[in-house]
């Protein structure tokens, strides 16, 4: 049984001069506790793609499951428990809310359940022990390395148990022993929680290392 | 979670002080403008030593009558303050109240002296002795004069804590002689300054009419009007409905025997309330109060939408910068009513913040520039419009200033917020608002 499954889907940027065609007739089935790398160059559609199974964008046609849910029959409610349940999203550029810190941050996906304050706190001090940031609980973004904010944001991935996670190139900001230190969080939790990864990157060490690749190129899939 | 709305606030602070600030600033000097408004009319409402039974007096002020014939109220009408006789049929009769006071009003200027002090005028009110029943002033030495002292005519004044001063230059001045009007008088009271809000109290010597012959000075056709008012009050604020059922029924008795006068009294809806009275002071017509409340709503939401056409714009600003986050919130469950909250509820810390400011600025003005605000054509010459830190301490301004900054906020916010929680995620990832 596919984890996500995508039929035909299209998604273009229209502006009043240009449409542009982000994806075109993407068809792609990623089961569950799959590994799964999307490479191609830049301005492929790779990311679009990510956003569109992370329900953080919508395409223009086609059919998204996640899960066996058909995505485009949900309500905004419905999908935003939808995603705090199913989902944790690590960006490249990590986004954390800088105005919180570091143990607020990844307590936020679960303000949005109802659960308790302490028991928020002690899920969000369990995801960072697991990315061994647990002795920066009260720093802030700023006060954090490059290394450090993406440990933090894989927390905040994961705090919720999801059971996909969403990378989109979760190594690009960082040097190689960060970066390292990342794949090896994300291998771990494909491996030993049998979390569902989809990453993007332009790496191909680290895209060898998982457990499926798939290419783009002009919003095609070649591979 | 409500901790983080605090964070967010102070965060937004530190990162952009200066429309923050400017934005706080305009919202306190909106809510400024808005309370002194506010304020004016609140005044005259609010009970304060010594009108502290505000909410259980009623004013039977004036008495309009015009031709028994005519069928137009407005035709031939006349209007003017009670006489005495007057005043006794309509309003002292009552058997509901508590009590019923007639007292000169306005007050006069009239000349006081004592020996070896150049006389100079001060503020008179001619009472019964009810009058210091209803009104509860701050005796600093002595007491009022009585039943008997009023029966009997007896030549007793209560004045001012300053009018003492002026004259002895102390307040234990009980049984001294002071010169009013020529006549005199044995001082049996001295009371706190009055602030001249206290309409119906107000004065700086008081003295029982039973010792002039004020009750002389009447006009219109039978001696129905004269120079007083009367205050009555209630046992408690229920007995309202049913005082003015007594005074229409008195009020009937007396149309009746004016027919012969060929005159009728004409239905004011007297006795008013302390807010009746307040929106129309001594008009020869009914209390209009929904014309009141129609420009009341019309002065604040102008003063309320101008504001928040310019903070609208702010916050849009504000949202710019906090895009991206609220794209982070949504990607991690957030949906879009909960952003819409989370924005109203910070832009509403700020408004409160801001409302706080407005009030004090206004409490201060209103303290420091009573003068300038609170004085009346006809008062401008009697004493201070003086504000009392208690009564600017009423928890009713303080609601009403957050129910203001609450409404400003909706108004400056909903827009902005609405826009921010409806752009699609990945845009207000990218940190637009489309």
């Amino acid at each position: 049984m596919s984890m996500i499954s995508l039929s035909g889907i299209h998604k273009t940027y229209r502006t009043k001069e240009v449409e542009t065609q982000a994806l075109e007739n993407v068809n792609l089935e990623i089961e569950k506790g799959e590994f799964l790398s999307v490479m191609g160059p830049s301005g492929c559609g790779k990311s679009t793609l990510l956003n569109i199974m992370g329900l953080i964008d919508t395409p223009t046609s086609g059919k998204l499951s996640i899960n066996d849910y058909v995505i485009e029959e949900m309500k905004d409610k419905e999908l935003a428990t939808f995603r705090n349940k199913m989902l944790g999203f690590i960006f490249q550029s990590f986004h954390l809310i800088q105005s919180l810190n570091v143990i607020d941050n990844v307590e936020m996906p679960l303000t949005y359940r109802s659960l308790s304050a302490s028991e928020r706190h002690r899920l969000a001090k369990e995801a960072l022990e697991k990315v061994g940031m647990s002795h920066r609980l009260h720093h802030r973004p700023n006060e954090l390395s490059g290394g450090q904010c993406q440990r933090v944001a894989i927390a905040r991935a994961i705090v919720g148990n999801p059971e996909i996670i969403l990378a989109d190139e979760p190594t690009g900001n960082l040097d190689s022993k960060m970066g390292n230190e990342v794949m090896n969080i994300l291998h771990r939790l494909n491996k030993e929680e049998g979390r569902t990864v989809v990453m993007v990157t332009h790496n191909e060490e680290q895209a060898k290392k998982t457990s499926r690749t798939v290419r783009f190129f002009d919003g095609r899939q070649i591979e | 979670m409500k901790n983080q709305y605090f964070k967010r606030v102070c965060y937004n602070l530190r990162q952009d002080p200066v429309v923050t600030i400017v934005s706080i600033l305009g919202t306190a000097l909106s809510i400024f403008l808005i309370m002194i408004v506010v304020l004016m009319q609140e005044i005259q409402i609010l009970p304060f030593s010594p009108e502290s039974n505000r909410n259980r007096i009623l004013h039977g002020d004036c008495i309009s009558y015009t031709n028994a014939n005519n069928h137009d109220d407005h035709q031939d009408l006349s209007c003017g303050m009670l006489s005495e006789a007057t005043a006794k049929k309509l309003y002292t009769s009552l058997k509901t109240p508590e009590a019923v006071s007639i007292f000169q009003y306005p007050p006069d200027q009239t000349l006081i002296s004592v020996y070896g002090v150049a006389p100079f005028s001060a503020d008179l009110k001619q009472t019964d002795d009810s009058f210091w029943r209803i009104f509860d002033f701050n005796f600093l030495s002595g007491k009022a004069y009585n039943k008997s002292d009023f029966n009997s005519a007896q030549k007793k004044a209560v004045i001012s804590e300053q009018i003492a001063r002026r004259l002895f230059g102390s307040i234990n001045v009980v049984g001294r002689k002071i010169t009013i009007n020529h006549s005199p008088y044995h001082i049996c009271g001295v009371v706190r300054e009055v602030s001249n809000l206290a309409e119906s109290a107000y004065s700086q010597i008081w003295i029982p009419y039973s010792t002039t012959d004020i009750t002389d000075d009447t006009w219109g056709a039978p001696e129905l009007s004269g120079s007083f008012s009367t205050a009555i009050l209630a046992y408690k604020k229920k007995d309202f409905p049913k005082i003015k059922a007594e005074f229409n029924t008195r009020s009937a008795a007396f149309n009746a025997k004016l027919k012969a006068e060929n005159l009728r009294i004409i239905d004011q809806e007297n006795p008013r309330t302390q807010f009746e009275k307040s929106i129309s002071p001594y008009s020869n017509g009914k209390p209009e109060r929904n014309k009141f409340y129609r420009q009341e709503a019309f002065i604040l939401f102008i003063l309320l939408l101008i504001p928040a056409i310019n903070l609208s714009s702010m916050t849009q600003s504000r949202l710019h910068r906090y895009m991206t986050e609220i794209g982070i919130r949504r990607a991690f469950g957030c949906h879009r009513s909960q952003i819409l909250k989370d924005i109203i509820i910070e832009n509403l810390i700020l408004s409160t913040i801001a409302g706080f400011v407005g009030l004090l600025l206004c409490l201060l003005f209103a303290y420091f520039g009573s003068d300038f605000i609170f004085t009346k054509n006809w008062i401008e010459d009697m004493g201070r419009p003086t504000v009392s830190i208690s009564v600017l301490l009423n928890p009713i301004l303080f609601l009403l200033a957050f129910l203001f900054c609450f409404v400003l906020n909706l108004m400056s916010s909903i827009i902005p917020a609405w826009q921010a929680s409806h752009t699609q995620i990945i845009n207000a990832i990218n940190g637009k608002i489309h």
